[in-house]
């Protein structure tokens, strides 16, 4: 008797079982957390690209290059992780056991909207705190917390779901973490680029432990082929 | 005495045989799946697996596209919108069956 649920689970934990959709979100934290740490605690040399774009390109010219160079360094990270992916995957990784195109929504969407929710809930309550205290920064802290826990959420929902023991660790890390993280005594530039540091360095671990068990995987297929 | 079966549960017999069964259960989690992953998951032989997919592209279920990767033959499986609307119509019956039958649910 075939496991049908168990068949549709493999199925859809295929995406993310050689760790380098991990990489791919680590990337992403990792632009990001460099990209605030500059915006924030090295507003003059900013200021200077600014000025620099606005001298040669025009005021509203230079301000819309900024602002794409800001928010096109994410998307190309994202763009060339996915091409990145898609070569390793073909020439290596999935090269044995056969390429899978997943759905769309790998993680349900009601997964990634509640995590998107929750984010909005601890930034919201954080900003109310902030508020009380009259301290400006605790609101930027609480949004590095709240993408965080939104992020764990989504990976506890995951790990439950596809049977990932990994993303278990991860959302337990991401939880716990931010906690302690918070108090740490920095500017919120740091704040900001230790977090992306730390989320990088756990999807780096991550990812790498699954994408040596899929190239052992693929040594195993080719091996009994 | 098929049809009857097939009147009283409404269960789907093409989809029924269990390597029918395990290939739509795979392309039912994912937009498509090449031969090679069709093989892999499902733990079928290459002949079965290729005779079980015809009988599905016949049936409708199955779109099947052949091409080349890079100097190699490659071929991409994936469910139709009728083959997707008749796995969800076997998984529902199979489970009010199931239910029925106070069966633990596969």
């Amino acid at each position: 008797m075939i496991n049908i649920e168990q068949l549709q689970q493999r199925t859809a934990r295929y995406e993310l079982a050689d760790g380098l959709s991990d990489f791919q979100t680590a990337i992403l934290w990792l632009v990001q957390g460099v990209i605030f740490w500059t915006l924030v605690d090295h507003a003059p040399a900013w200021r200077n690209v600014l000025n620099g774009l606005r001298d040669s390109l025009g005021d509203s010219t230079g301000r819309l290059v900024a602002a794409v160079i800001v928010t096109a360094l994410p998307l190309l990270a994202l763009a060339g992780g996915l091409w990145a992916m898609r070569a390793l995957r073909r020439r290596w990784l999935w090269r044995e056991t056969g390429m899978v195109t997943p759905k769309a929504w790998v993680v349900p969407r009601r997964v990634i909207l509640s995590g998107l929710a929750l984010t909005g809930v601890v930034v919201v309550l954080g900003s109310l705190i902030a508020i009380a205290l009259a301290d400006g920064w605790l609101m930027l802290r609480a949004l590095f917390v709240g993408m965080s826990w939104g992020q764990a959420y989504t990976l506890a929902i995951s790990a439950q779901q596809l049977d990932l023991p990994r993303y278990r660790w991860l959302a337990l890390g991401g939880v716990v973490v931010p906690l302690v993280l918070a108090f740490v005594p920095a500017t919120v530039g740091q704040f900001g680029l230790v977090f992306g540091l730390a989320w990088t360095a756990a999807l780096v671990v991550s990812g790498m432990s699954a994408m040596l068990a899929t190239a052992a995987l693929q040594r195993e297929a080719r091996d009994g082929a | 005495m098929e049809r009857e079966i097939q009147g009283i549960t409404g269960i789907d017999r093409v989809i029924h045989e269990p390597a029918r069964l395990a290939i739509i259960a795979v392309l039912s989690s994912c937009e498509s799946a090449d031969f090679k992953a069709l093989l892999h998951l499902t733990g079928l032989t290459k002949g079965n697996l290729s005779a079980q997919l015809q009988k599905l592209e016949e049936a409708g279920y199955v779109g099947i596209t052949k091409g080349l990767q890079g100097r190699y033959p490659h071929t991409t499986c994936a469910l139709t919108a009728a083959g997707r609307e008749a796995f969800e119509r076997y998984w529902a019956s199979y489970k009010a069956l199931g239910d029925a039958l106070k069966l633990p649910p596969t």
